[in-house]
């Protein structure tokens, strides 16, 4: 579904699509959050980074990029990488390098040890931001200073947020929906992304109060006039204007 | 031809296929012995100290002592203040006193008693040191210079420096709670000391064997039976309880296929019983509640005044709290002589010291009424109690027994219970209870079977100790009456999951916490955190953050869970303690409400659990039902129902009356409806409305207690969404149940479910629903894959990074896992009652069960309470697409301005 001139929501995938720099979208992956779980007492098979893998390459066939952006989180350790974050981020790296893939990675606040893996396959980090013709790309954890969108950017794309909305039913039960969001920031276009990692559901982003909005970006913005677009496997796109939720 | 035991209820059970086995293995005591006889055989200063003190031989001690004397298990039922403790201790203190007078008393465990209750354990101590030190004395005057017998309690509260001197100087009677025994199995050192255990008593065993808590014990009993030399005795105690049989079975277990012998003294039914229901108001169904409460009240005060210490059982703890509030305030300025001391409250989140100070002034007899949920049922030594009061159901027969059979301490004393209700439905029941329980009819109880949870965390426990062939380490198991029949298949997956077995291979390390060679058939431990996991997480007791809530001027008005707090928003309305709040805000470990008591609520009514009435005691309140409609059919005159009411049922005039015109009005009702059959237990009657929403509501009057409703009404409520493709939700109660469709939908459920499609049904609808969730933690926790502690840190349960729907996604995708397995087990048939469900339907199928349905243009009287308590649970339609199309479809509308 397309959002904004040359950019598309991948119909039932996490993914955003730029035509005009042919580049495909993801964020937030969270690769070995297992193992943090496991640090909360919280023991789980570890089944998240074959679904993610699974996913991105079900979306390189829908789209054909030449270029992967993900924007930030690629794993979820703050501190050194553990094993499973080596093992399975090197897989990752090494499966979209097989598919003759440029990868760029926007810094997250969970990547701080992610440049010694991405050395290892000539990767560089993006840190704070990436700008790639009129659009600007960065994770959202931090401010951004309004001048660096003067340079002609466009369209400000984010992440951070783990976005999602609740809806309830007639009969009041809750159902919460992993969504995009599309707004204005500082009069630019914002998009954000969704999580990748099924094992993050998301913020509420249209129960919460502004204060408790992850990203300081969107606590400056007035999410009632913003779209979200729940994206469902098996079941497409729908758009959810905020400001009736 | 002395014996005594509960009538045609042994023949109707062992008719019942499955414990054919049974017979031969477990039987009633027979042989009555005199006191002389039983003196004789015990130790001459025992029993010259046991003549000392005691004119004569209780009821059960009469049976029991020379059994356990002969050194056979024994279940002993009866009910308190029938010398049942010291008939479990006589021939052990006797044996004891035996070794130690010829010096051969040695430093070592002989006996474990264990129960259910911390309290209980202080009071076992208490009471075993005065025997201990009188014999001693008696005997040190007779010249003897004996060694002291030790008993020691050991429990979670035990200091380290005191666990220190029990390996010095071991105890010879360990006092002991279920938990802290699965512990002192994995103790280095201590449980050495345990190698010659002779006899286990387990105290208070009706309270343990229906739960979790009693199948973790059973594993415990099985784990030192095969760490101890010799087969010791086992011990059980039992207030009263059915079938004995059955607890007996759980209490022995097996030896290898051969269940272990064991004797049933059952005394529980000797004392004579006194049993009334009261009602606060002629005519409860158009009086006002504030009069009913009023009325109630002034009840109550009579009561007390007129007796010396009375026992009040409410349902709830904001309940218990509301009378103890009431009667303080107004009883002394009643009565000069009563203060506000006078009148406490007991219950399980009083603080220890409050509680055990309530405990002592009772035990003192200082008291004149004291008012409990559920803490009093147990046996804690609470003195002297001439009247138990129940406000409301208690639900089931055997739990009326037991709380009535609080009074009366001494054996020739009537028990005296007056039974209080102030709703209709809380009547008839009653009323029909009561003559259960003159009948000595008591409801079933149930075991819980094959258990994953607990067996993982004995499993680990068993790892930890040494290593293991899986064959022999099934044997014992499987000696366990729980898990008898567990299937080796269950027993591996256990093993694999243990073992970290469902991750990639180089996870092993990270998730075993054990290790599992399925080709050699070996296990054992793994890792050092282990010992410390099995440690810090053993036992069954959810972890559960209880809120509480108050109104915006500060009144309490009961508490909720935390997982229920978080799924509330601002505005929502739910209902607590019978009564709609909506909810304002929370702080902390406090929600803030207001009362919204004319609204209906708008969230569903996930966690409220309460006792559900039997399936036994529905089935009767069915039958009543057929009497009752009977007269009316017949045009029996009024007064002559009311008396027979009143006579046979024992109740009270006002009772009797409300009964009557509850069912007058029922019977007219459905008369000008057109009907001709009445809802019974034969007799399943649909009502179908339209409510002031515009929805559908099927009202179905089922008779077959609340765990088979909320079985039936899920499977109904998903096989509806399915048709329809709409969120059905559900209301629950004990006498039938309500589904409730968003708009006028012609369906007929009957047509698309039957006994034999009900389990893969019910597990469908229950997949999405809070109630899976819930339990999927809690099981998953009893497992020991969400650990409460860890590394030595407390986890709090946070939910928001690891939600129980993703934890289980994720293990929903590895075939067998064995937390979900338990989970379902755990829902469909702790929780509910699948196996009742099914039977039911089998009836329907068969014709002996008649459906019959009615379009009516309001509920009927019989229908209110059950649409009135609003949603307990919604089933989920399954489809995601048809779900988010329809919010989608919603949304549009408010976007046009349509809705």
């Amino acid at each position: 579904m397309k959002i904004l001139k040359n950019i598309e929501i991948l119909e039932e995938h996490l993914g955003l699509f730029i035509k005009d720099e042919s580049a495909l979208v993801i964020a937030d992956l969270h690769i070995g959050y297992e193992a943090a779980l496991e640090k909360q007492g919280i023991q789980i098979p570890r089944s998240q980074y074959p679904k993610i893998k699974e996913e991105v390459k079900k979306m390189i066939e829908s789209c054909e990029p030449e270029l992967l952006i993900i924007n930030g989180d690629v794993k979820h350790e703050f501190g050194e990488a553990t094993k499973q974050e080596w093992r399975e981020v090197l897989d990752f790296l090494n499966f979209l390098l097989s598919k003759n893939i440029r990868i760029i990675v926007v810094r997250g606040n969970h990547d701080n040890f992610l440049i010694p893996i991405l050395r290892k396959r000539n990767i560089e980090l993006k840190d704070p931001w990436f700008i790639l013709g009129n659009y600007l790309f960065v994770h959202g954890h931090k401010e951004i200073h309004p001048k660096i969108l003067d340079a002609g950017v466009s369209t400000v794309i984010m992440a951070h947020e783990h976005p999602a909305i609740v809806l309830r039913d007639e009969l009041g039960v809750k159902r919460k929906f992993k969504c995009f969001l599309k707004g204005k920031l500082y009069g630019k276009d914002l998009v954000v992304l969704p999580a990748l990692s099924p094992l993050m559901e998301g913020s509420e982003i249209n129960v919460l109060d502004e204060k408790s909005l992850l990203s300081p970006l969107l606590r400056t913005c007035d999410l009632r006039t913003f779209d979200s677009f729940v994206v469902e496997p098996n079941v497409g796109i729908y758009k959810f204007p905020l400001g009736y939720v | 031809m002395f014996y005594i035991q509960n009538g045609g209820y042994l023949q109707t059970f062992l008719n019942l296929r499955e414990n054919y086995s049974l017979e031969s293995m477990i039987r009633y005591a027979k042989k009555r012995y005199t006191k002389v006889e039983v003196l004789k055989a015990l130790n001459p200063i025992v029993a010259e100290w046991f003549n000392h003190r005691f004119r004569e031989l209780t009821p059960p001690q009469k049976y029991g002592i020379m059994i356990i004397h002969a050194g056979k298990n024994v279940l002993i039922s009866s009910s308190t203040g029938t010398g049942k403790t010291l008939c479990a201790f006589m021939s052990i203190i006797s044996e004891l006193f035996n070794l130690a007078k010829k010096g051969r008393l040695e430093n070592k465990v002989y006996c474990i008693y264990v129960s259910p209750l911390r309290a209980l354990s202080n009071d076992i101590y208490r009471n075993l040191e005065v025997p201990l030190k009188e014999i001693k004395e008696m005997a040190e005057r007779k010249g003897m210079k004996l060694p002291e017998i030790r008993h020691v309690v050991r429990t979670g509260d035990t200091l380290p420096s005191e666990k220190q001197r029990m390996l010095r100087l071991v105890p010879h009677i360990l006092i002991t709670t279920p938990e802290s025994l699965a512990i002192m199995l994995n103790a280095r050192r201590f449980r050495e000391k345990l190698k010659d255990v002779r006899w286990v008593i387990v105290d208070e065993i009706h309270s343990l064997c229906e739960n979790k808590r009693g199948v973790h014990l059973s594993l415990s009993l099985e784990r030192l039976q095969y760490w101890v030399n010799k087969e010791f005795v086992r011990i059980g105690l039992s207030a009263t309880i059915h079938p004995l049989e059955t607890v007996a079975a759980f209490l022995v277990g097996y030896e290898g296929k051969k269940m272990r012998d064991c004797y049933i003294v059952d005394t529980s039914m000797i004392k004579k019983k006194d049993i009334k229901l009261l009602c606060p108001s002629e005519d409860i169904i158009h009086e006002s509640a504030g009069k009913i409460t009023e009325n109630m009240y002034e009840m109550l005060s009579e009561l007390i005044k007129n007796h010396r210490t009375t026992l009040i059982f409410t349902n709830t703890r904001s309940g218990t709290e509301r009378v103890v509030f009431h009667l303080k305030h107004s009883l002394p300025k009643e009565v000069e002589e009563i203060s506000e001391d006078d009148i406490a409250a007991h219950h399980g989140s009083l603080s220890r010291s409050v509680r055990f100070e309530t405990e002592e002034k009772l035990k003192n007899g200082e008291l004149k009424a004291i008012v409990s949920s559920t803490s009093l049922e147990l046996g804690i030594d609470i003195g002297y109690i001439d009247l138990v009061v129940q406000l409301g159901s208690p639900k089931s027969v055997t739990r009326c027994l037991q709380r009535i059979g609080r009074s009366g301490h001494e054996l020739h004393e009537i028990t005296k219970g007056v039974m209080i209700c102030m709703d209709r439905d809380d009547l008839v029941e009653v009323a029909v209870m009561i003559k259960q329980a003159y009948k000595n009819h008591l409801d079933r109880t149930q075991i819980p079977k094959n258990c994953l949870d607990v067996l993982a965390q004995h499993i680990l426990g068993m790892a930890i100790n040494q290593k293991w062939k899986v064959t022999d380490a099934l044997r014992l198991v499987r000696n366990s009456y729980c898990y008898h029949e567990l299937s080796e298949e269950d027993f591996t997956n256990v093993l694999t999951f243990l073992s970290g077995g469902y991750s990639n291979l180089e996870d092993y390390r990270v998730y075993g916490k054990c290790w599992f060679d399925a080709d050699e058939g070996m296990f054992g431990r793994r890792g050092k955190y282990a010992r410390v996991i099995y440690f810090l997480n053993i036992g069954t007791i959810p972890d559960m953050v209880m809120i509480r809530v108050c109104t915006t001027d500060g009144r309490r008005v009961g508490s909720i869970e935390e997982e229920f707090l978080e799924r509330l928003a601002k505005g929502d309305r739910f209902v607590l303690g019978g009564k709609v709040y909506e909810f304002v805000s929370s702080r902390g470990i406090k929600a803030i409400v207001k009362p919204a008591f004319d609204t209906k609520p708008t969230v569903p009514n996930w966690f409220s659990e309460q006792l559900p009435l039997s399936f036994d005691l529905a089935i009767q309140v069915g039958k009543f039902r057929r009497r009752m409609f009977r007269w009316l059919k017949k045009g029996l005159t009024k007064a002559r129902i009311i008396e027979r009411i009143k006579k046979e049922y024992h109740t009270d005039e006002h009772s009797a009356n409300s009964i009557y015109e509850y069912f007058n009005e029922e019977y007219l009702f459905l008369k000008s409806c057109g009907l001709k059959r009445f809802p019974d237990h034969e007799t399943v009657l649909v009502e179908e409305f339209t409510d002031e929403y515009g929805r559908k509501n099927m009202v179905f009057h089922f008779l077959c207690g609340r765990r088979v409703n909320d079985a039936l009404s899920r499977a109904f409520a998903y096989t509806i969404s399915k048709k329809i493709k709409r969120n059905v939700g559900v209301c629950v109660s004990d006498n039938g149940f309500a589904l409730i469709l968003p708009t006028d939908f012609a369906v007929d459920p009957f047509e698309e479910l039957n006994h034999k499609t009900l389990v893969d049904t019910l597990k469908k609808a229950i997949r999405r629903t809070e109630l899976m969730k819930r339990r999927f933690r809690h099981c998953g926790s009893r497992s020991l894959m969400i650990l409460r502690n860890y590394k030595g840190h407390e986890i709090k349960v946070k939910r928001q990074q690891a939600s129980a729907e993703l934890l289980l996604k994720v293990c929903e995708e590895i075939d067998n896992f064995p937390v979900i397995k338990e989970t379902y087990r755990e829902i469909l048939e702790d929780s509910m009652d699948v196996k009742h469900a099914m039977e039911v339907l089998k009836r329907i199928e068969d014709g002996d069960i008649r459906v019959v349905k009615v379009r009516v243009p309001v509920p009927s009287p019989f229908a209110h309470n059950i649409v009135l308590i609003g949603l307990s649970d919604v089933v989920l339609m399954e489809d995601r697409k048809e779900v988010l199309k329809r919010l989608h479809e919603q949304v549009m509308k408010r976007i046009r301005g349509e809705g």
